[in-house]
């Protein structure tokens, strides 16, 4: 289930820090894909997190931090969904990132963005980012995503993970 | 309590997967301050190893986290590990046994915490269950214990704990 390859050249085999990267025209074309763009007054939309990542530049980028991601979610969730769908940041943040993205917008309305985004972390290679997006996932409980994490908590290959999804299931 | 050898000093691990991970991805995920400088105050408790589940508990509760979370393989004790500093840091508004065993281990530069962080493997771990989480609160509730009875009724939390005691 663990599709390594789509997040290799992101992912230095030998665990130094991941340097941040600009998006490529292919990975915003792998976006514009999934859904047509549109934007529903400001919530987090698969729209919304393909405007902000055409827009998105290294220059706008803050350090990253859990407080920076919960700022982040605060005031601009869609941006933040699109730093968590560039997967660039190191491992340990991503982990972070995704678990205050998928807090941070649990009450809006359309979400299927967010939704999104984490689900496609969870092929992810490393097992600290995998389970951040479960965490995050487990504010957004759809069937669908409730059917992903059900079969993740069997077909895992970490035990942590496979755990946090048993958690996130069981509420 | 009283201090002694048989305290442990637990360090509450925020993810179960973080020691499958290399060094600089443990730092990332472990020993971050919120605004993402290296911690090197590092929050731990110092208790008895048979008050991993109430103080775990308390350190959740207390410090606004929206769930308790399983730790088969156990949080870390880090007293085989380090032999700095150790400052008491009186922290948690709501439980008063969470506060007084909170201490920090001070460490001079980050060069220091990564030579921890390649010793993690040494120490002891303590296993923390969800199960026994919800069987105390649970307990504390059912005796009315005032913390908790004061936790349930004001903390924005306090409906979500008091569901996972059962109440």
């Amino acid at each position: 289930m663990h599709s390594a390859a789509k997040y290799d050249s992101m992912t230095p085999a030998n665990g130094a820090p991941e340097p941040r990267r600009r998006r490529t025209s292919s990975e915003v074309r792998m976006v514009a894909a999934q859904k047509t763009p549109t934007e529903q007054r400001g919530e987090v939309t698969i729209g919304g997190v393909f405007l902000e990542v055409l827009g998105w530049s290294d220059a706008d980028a803050p350090s990253p931090s859990r407080a920076a991601f919960e700022r982040m979610v605060q005031e601009s969730p869609a941006r933040l969904a699109a730093w968590v769908f560039e997967a660039a940041l190191p491992r340990g943040h991503l982990s972070h990132a995704a678990e205050i993205l998928g807090r941070g917008t649990a009450s809006c309305a359309a979400t299927s963005g967010v939704e999104f985004v984490l689900t496609r972390l969870l092929e992810h290679p490393s097992p600290v980012v995998r389970e951040g997006a479960v965490y995050g996932l487990g504010f957004h409980l759809s069937p669908a995503v409730r059917q992903t994490l059900e079969r993740l908590s069997h077909e895992d290959p970490s035990d942590g993970v496979r755990e946090a999804a048993e958690e996130v299931l069981e509420g | 309590m009283a201090e002694g050898a048989s305290e442990i000093r637990l360090r509450v691990w925020k993810r179960k997967t973080s020691l499958e991970e290399d060094p600089q991805t443990i730092l990332d995920a472990e020993f971050l301050t919120r605004e993402g400088a290296a911690d090197l105050r590092l929050s731990v408790y110092a208790i008895a190893p048979s008050e991993v589940v109430r103080v775990v508990t308390e350190h959740f509760a207390g410090n606004g986290l929206d769930s308790i979370r399983n730790q088969k393989d156990g949080h870390l004790d880090l007293s085989t590990v380090f032999a700095g500093t150790e400052e008491v840091s009186p922290e948690n508004e709501w439980f008063s046994r969470a506060r007084d065993a909170h201490r920090e281990l001070v460490l001079p530069d980050e060069a220091s915490l990564m030579a921890l962080i390649g010793s993690l493997t040494r120490c002891s771990r303590h296993p923390y269950l969800k199960a026994d989480a919800k069987a105390y609160i649970k307990d504390r509730l059912d005796a009315e214990d005032e913390e908790w009875k004061r936790f349930v009724a004001v903390h924005r939390n306090g409906p979500k704990y008091k569901r996972l005691g059962g109440h």
